[in-house]
């Protein structure tokens, strides 16, 4: 068919024709790779879309005279297409690509700063360490608070969750801290109740008064991370303790 | 109960204070977090307080919100002054059992901030009086 198509002019009627008909017999092959995305956050019908276009975009640009297959063309095109799709539309509000790839050097820099100083870095100590600005580190740490929770790689990380659970097993030292609470007894069942990695996080914050990013190290995630989870669960109690 | 019977005046604020008044809803949550978030940062606040704060803020305000009446103004100030940033949140309440110490809501606001107080302007729940919690985080140079 692609041979046909060459010996088209690609201003007539015929050669758009063809083509189109080429991006119809392809589209299972987009729609099956925008079912591979699924369940990340993004609308399936988004999915679909994003992936047609780079199949319209393969078809466009492949070119028939290097004797490849198209298909081993088209499907890395429209998986980029689709990735493009992710990368540009992860964030809860709309975002230059500069500010977040200045997120990612943050966040970067962030992880590093903490091993060193034994504790969270300021706003200043991050300029510093970037040698930028602090008004633009500001601006892409308040632009950062935006980004969307589920990103592409949200996947656990397992050996982080084992080991949440073995911290988790501890929750009887939860009883010297529950002391000063007077609803104890309604709250313990309800932090039984919390996921394991929930409940780790939350105990180690508020009964073992470790810090959030002492918390990230020791469970394995970062201390954004841990102040969703922290987050989540104090919005569940705030719930259930009504 | 560390209540005091009046809010900070205009005149105790410093110079740098931000108030924000929205809707007594909980939709308006995020932006009262971010407000709170982005000033810690550019305080200069480190990261671990400036998440703390935000998670204080979630709280009291849900609380606030929860405890206000229909149509209810919630306000909220940040002041930031040399050795600490103080946040004050109030809202016209129809009860004053907004935060109790005692309470795990207590608990997890004392842990995340330096410093908790209450306050209400003396009129009373009945006559649609204001609730208000103060948080207090204090420097890292100047804490502990």
């Amino acid at each position: 068919m692609f041979r046909e198509l060459a010996t088209l002019d690609a201003d007539s009627s015929d050669f758009q024709r063809h083509r189109d008909k080429i991006v119809e017999r392809c589209l299972p092959l987009a729609d099956h790779i925008a079912r591979r995305f699924e369940g990340r956050g993004e609308p399936r019908d988004d999915l679909v879309q994003v992936a047609r276009v780079g199949l319209v975009n393969a078809v466009a640009r492949f070119d028939v005279e290097t004797g490849s297959d198209f298909v081993s063309f088209a499907v890395p095109t429209i998986m980029g297409e689709v990735r493009r799709h992710f990368r540009d539309n992860s964030w809860s509000v709309k975002v230059p690509r500069r500010l977040k790839e200045l997120h990612l050097r943050l966040g970067a820099a962030t992880a590093e700063l903490s091993q060193r100083l034994g504790r969270a870095p300021t706003a200043t100590e991050l300029a510093g360490e970037l040698d930028m600005d602090r008004t633009e580190v500001i601006e892409g740490l308040v632009a950062g608070s935006s980004y969307n929770t589920l990103s592409i790689d949200s996947g656990g990380n397992s050996a982080g969750d084992d080991e949440a659970r073995a911290i988790a097993d501890t929750l009887g030292d939860v009883d010297t801290g529950l002391e000063r609470i007077e609803n104890r007894e309604a709250l313990r069942p309800l932090l039984e109740g919390l996921p394991d990695r929930e409940r780790t996080v939350l105990v180690l914050r508020f009964f073992e008064s470790m810090t959030q990013t002492q918390i990230a190290e020791r469970v394995g995630i970062s201390q954004m991370h841990v102040s969703r989870l922290l987050a989540k669960s104090l919005a569940r109690l705030r719930d259930e303790l009504e | 109960m560390t209540a005091a019977a009046k809010p900070a005046t205009n005149q105790q604020r410093g110079d740098r204070a931000i108030e924000l008044r929205v809707a007594a809803k909980l939709e308006n949550l995020a932006v009262l977090r971010t407000l709170v978030g982005a000033v810690g940062t550019f305080e200069d606040l480190d990261f671990d307080a400036v998440a703390d704060l935000r998670l204080a803020v979630d709280e009291v305000c849900t609380r606030l919100i929860r405890s206000a009446i229909p149509d209810a103004t919630l306000a909220i100030v940040v002041d930031p002054r040399d050795d600490e940033l103080v946040v004050e949140a109030s809202t016209t309440c129809d009860n004053y059992d907004v935060v109790t110490p005692g309470s795990f809501s207590w608990h997890v606001l004392t842990s995340l901030t330096d410093d908790v107080q209450t306050f209400q302007d003396g009129r009373g729940p009945e006559d649609h009086g204001l609730f208000g919690v103060t948080l207090t985080t204090r420097r890292a140079g100047s804490r502990r």
